[in-house]
């Protein structure tokens, strides 16, 4: 709590007052010598109980309505809950911002975002009341913690302004807690904006443990909860998530075919119409909706037979969040879909190199090469899309192991299989384990990942025929990376380890057919490799689809295209649009998680704050109330009650009949 | 016997008030057994003017009391009685307590009872009868025997006159002596503020009513006792010792008159049951007044059972 006029606070001892003068009163007391003293006593007796504690509450309803005068005089500020204000002054406070896309959903009538409001009155707090030595910002794009001057710098800063990416809550968490950890605060209030999507919170994550114990282990911080659980109900979101140039045939030109998808909240209409802007050509069309989430694929929009590169941007009309009413892509001739396999002996490449040969996509070329393990030196990295390595994993200070390294950095995908023999080197924090024969073959896949990640269920929603598989023997996996499929005993058959953008995926079932039938089955087999595949594709390719993010852009001298703006320094890639580097094109778009409306309720926001001292207040887009406010006026209203309850105490009981029968005999 | 008067040391005596009371005897409601001739019924048959009965002769009676005209008429003996005519013995029992001392107004309530006791001890004296004074604190501070004259009355009123009131109170136990030593028949005057529980005073008259005493109390109240209308906290200091309540009147007051209420309750009827000729006094009521009150009472009473 905080005081406009701190000094009024001196006269609070006056609050004792009453007792004092009650304490004198007391020894004032005409005095009268009395015969009937016992029936006094007796009345006394009686009475004793109620009399003194009706005694004591005049006192402290005396007492209370002039510290409730003092406090009011004192124009006291709390928080928007009175309960946050009772922490006292922190001596820093760190503002943790939600910039993600979800955050730039608009009140129509102010026209301000969650964002904006979150810091709008989190400046206003900071500026009339919950004053601190240090104010720190960090946001969750960027995680760096930006020290502030004054609260009224947050709305023009960069760091709180839009951006399209996804918010990573645990990361957001953890780097203000490394914070306080390394400044060594001893006092601080922590206010965490956000709009507790699901999507950005991750409440799967393994983070949140630590994040826990962490917490406990920072009793000084106080945790407030800035956020904006109301949804947009007549929002609509749209992402692109595959272009394709197609030659037609003869001399009409060209057409781009677009997979999209769209999204909306509640219900709409039942046709959408959408702006196509590609190469600054602008067209319209529409599309018919059904339900909240909509796949359309093969969107075809012509172009000239020269057009063989450019970008475009798919629009939405006009809603609450414009964040997500534009797509961007752009497109470029592909080249070969290029890619190695490294194995110990071409019989057990063979098979992956027929799978990866295959045309998935028509007027796509696809090559595949098999080297062997003593010609490694020979294959051309920078040509590759896709590396598959059936061998002993390269020592981790070896030549090979570092070329693996800068491929898997550059986004691209290696895919490993389990050495025939034995192998203890460990590469991307994972290494193999001995073979193991499995006890049945049947059903040995227990387990796998069926909503996202390589192993995830087909378009139309049907799983892999992993469980199919006949395994004789397998190398369980073990490592850090996410495990993405287990076997009937448990072990991980399939890890990925994350190394930046790219993916290293270890599988851990050998397409040799003495050990399993993956090869043979093929189903499962072919959709690995050519998932990996396009992965590393889109990872090598000249047209590239990414995610927003600070990493984005960070390879090149990128241009913006079809805009003049540019956000400079570490805000760019944050934004959606379309950029090129000299021959290569980039579309940034918001991450397709940020579209899913699915918020935390304040039960899981319980599970997961296990241990923070936190506490929640909910705002609402465009809500200007501010989180500190004056609370004289209820301070008077109070006073007003406590004279009126001193009153009602005071006041004589009702006529005495007895009293009365005395007089009247009198 | 010389006519008793008032001295200048008996100022509680006033003489216009004796003069006026005087014309109203005081009688006993019930035969009072003296030691001479006076103006109060008795129980045994005596030689008054007023006849009460004939009996039989048996031998040994007084012949000059023979009525021998009924002789004549009945030719049977008949003793023709009269009844007997005695004098009063007046005990006045006067509570000294420290309670006693409870100014009410511009006069102490003993200053009060001393002069009822005067007055009535005057006027019993005029009339020929027995004066006695008990002074009841912690048991008979005074104790002066009934006895006829004028020279005990000035007794009896110097004692009066040098009444102190102190201590608790000993009134039930003073009333339980009195009953034992007061021998015959007497009028036990009680004036007190009566502050003791009412069990033990039923006992008390219970008592002096055994012995046959006929009892009579002013009960001594002041108008404030009784409504107790303070209008803010006080600070109450017992007159019997000196212990001392901080009472806030708006919040004890209504126990303290239901309290009050219950115990005058209480002693009525006591007083009715021990045929006790009970007079509640208002202190701030002019003494002359309450003993005509008494005085007329107990002569117009006695004429009706006559």
């Amino acid at each position: 709590m905080n005081f406009l006029q701190l000094g009024m606070l001196l006269a609070l001892p006056l609050a004792a007052v009453p007792v004092i003068i009650h304490l004198i009163h007391q020894q004032r007391h005409r005095t009268v010598k009395w015969a009937a003293m016992m029936f006094l006593m007796d009345a006394k007796r009686m009475n004793h109980g109620i009399d003194q504690l009706r005694q004591i509450l005049i006192l402290a309803m005396r007492v209370l309505a002039l510290l409730f005068l003092i406090f009011a005089v004192s124009r006291p500020l709390v928080s928007g809950w009175l309960g946050l204000a009772m922490g006292g002054a922190a001596d820093t406070t760190l503002i943790l911002l939600d910039r993600s896309a979800s955050m730039e959903e608009t009140d129509v009538a102010s026209g301000l975002s969650k964002r904006e409001t979150a810091v709008r009155r989190v400046a206003d707090a900071l500026e009339k009341g919950v004053r601190s030595e240090r104010i720190v910002l960090i946001d969750s794009a960027l995680l760096q913690p930006v020290e502030i001057q004054q609260p009224s710098d947050l709305a023009n800063l960069p760091q709180t302004g839009p951006t399209a990416t996804r918010a990573n809550i645990p990361g957001l968490l953890q780097a203000a807690m490394d914070y306080a950890v390394a400044q060594k605060l001893g006092n601080a209030e922590i206010w965490l904006c956000s709009d507790l999507r699901t999507g950005d919170w991750q409440p799967d994550s393994g983070a949140w443990e630590s994040l826990r114990a962490s917490a406990r282990e920072l009793p000084n911080l106080r945790w407030r909860l800035l956020t904006f659980p109301d949804g947009s109900p007549d929002n609509l979101g749209v992402q692109v998530e595959a272009v394709r140039r197609r030659e037609l045939p003869g001399n009409s030109g060209a057409e781009l075919l677009l997979d999209l998808e769209v999204r909306r909240q509640g219900q709409g209409p039942a046709t959408l119409p959408f702006g196509l802007v590609v190469n600054g050509v602008r067209t319209v069309s529409e599309i018919p909706l059904e339900g909240d989430r909509q796949k359309i694929r093969g969107v075809s929009v012509a172009v000239g037979r020269e057009s063989s590169e450019g970008w475009g941007m798919v629009e939405l009309p006009s809603d609450r969040n414009a964040m997500d009413d534009r797509a961007f892509f752009v497109f470029a001739p592909e080249a070969a879909r290029r890619s190695v396999v490294v194995a110990e002996s071409e019989k057990i490449a063979a098979p992956l190199l027929a799978a990866l040969r295959a045309r998935v996509e028509p007027g796509a070329a696809y090559e595949s090469d098999f080297v062997a393990l003593s010609k490694v030196a020979q294959v051309d990295w920078d040509a590759a899309m896709l590396v598959v390595w059936q061998a002993a994993l390269p020592a981790a200070d070896s030549l090979e192991a570092k070329h693996l390294n800068q491929f898997v950095q550059s986004g691209r995908t290696v895919l490993f299989f389990p050495p025939d023999g034995p192998d203890a080197n460990r590469l991307f924090g994972i290494s193999w384990e001995d073979w193991k024969t499995a006890a049945r073959e049947e059903q040995q896949v227990a387990w796998w990942r069926t909503d996202a990640e390589i192993l995830a269920n087909t378009g139309d929603g049907k799983a892999l025929p992993l469980g199919e598989l006949k395994v004789k023997r397998f190398r369980a996996v073990s490592g850090d990376g996410l495990i993405l499929a287990r076997s009937a005993d448990g072990a991980a058959l399939v890890m990925r380890g994350d190394v930046a953008r790219g993916s290293a995926l270890f599988c851990g079932l050998s397409p040799d057919p003495g050990a399993t039938s993956l090869a043979a089955d093929g189903v499962a087999f072919f959709v690995l490799l050519h998932r990996a595949l396009a992965k590393g594709v889109s990872a090598g390719a000249r047209a590239q689809q990414w995610e927003a993010g600070p990493d984005a852009l960070g390879d090149g001298t990128w241009e913006r295209l079809g805009s003049a703006g540019e956000a400079l320094g570490a805000e760019r890639g944050l934004q959606a649009g379309a950029y090129r580097s000299g021959e290569r094109f980039r579309a940034l778009n918001r991450p397709a998680g940020e579209g899913d409306p699915e918020r935390l309720d304040s039960a899981e926001l319980a599970t997961l704050l296990a241990g923070f001292d936190y506490r929640v207040i909910e705002g609402r887009a465009g809500e200007g109330g501010a989180l500190a406010n004056e609370i004289w006026r209820s301070l008077v209203i109070l006073m007003g009650l406590a004279l009126l309850a001193e009153a009602i105490l005071c006041l004589p009981p009702a006529p005495d009949p007895a009293k009365r029968r005395f007089e009247s005999a009198a | 016997m010389a006519e008793p008067s008032p001295s200048s040391s008996h100022d509680f005596l006033d003489p216009e008030i004796l003069g006026r009371l005087s014309t109203i005897p005081l009688d006993a409601r019930r035969g009072m057994i003296g030691s001479v001739s006076g103006r109060h019924r008795s129980p045994v048959k005596g030689s008054s003017l007023e006849f009460a009965q004939y009996r039989k002769y048996v031998p040994g009676d007084d012949l000059r009391r023979m009525d021998w005209r009924a002789w004549g008429r009945s030719d049977r003996y008949y003793i023709k009685e009269f009844e007997a005519d005695t004098n009063l013995r007046l005990c006045l029992v006067v509570d000294t307590s420290g309670s006693m001392n409870y100014q009410a107004g511009a006069i102490v309530k003993l200053d009060y009872a001393r002069r009822l006791a005067g007055t009535l001890a005057f006027l019993a004296a005029r009339q020929g009868d027995a004066v006695g004074l008990y002074c009841a604190a912690e048991g008979f501070q005074k104790e002066i025997p009934p006895k006829r004259g004028g020279a005990h009355l000035k007794v009896v009123l110097d004692e009066m006159a040098g009444m102190k009131a102190s201590g608790t109170t000993g009134l039930v136990a003073a009333l339980h002596e009195a009953a034992e030593k007061i021998k015959s028949r007497a009028l036990v005057v009680i004036i007190s503020d009566l502050f003791v529980e009412p069990e033990t005073l039923n006992e008390a008259f219970q008592h002096l009513r055994f012995r046959k005493h006929d009892v009579a109390v002013f009960h001594l109240l002041e108008e404030r006792e009784i409504k107790f209308d303070f209008d803010r906290p006080t600070r109450f200091v017992d007159l019997e010792g000196n212990a001392a309540l901080v009472v806030d009147p708006s919040l004890a007051g209504r126990r303290y008159r239901d309290a009050m209420r219950r115990y005058l309750d209480e002693v009525a009827v006591i007083v009715r049951d021990a045929a006790v000729d009970y007079h509640q006094v208002v202190v701030e009521e002019k003494y002359d007044e309450v003993l005509a009150r008494f005085l007329l009472g107990r002569h117009t009473g006695l004429k009706t059972r006559r």
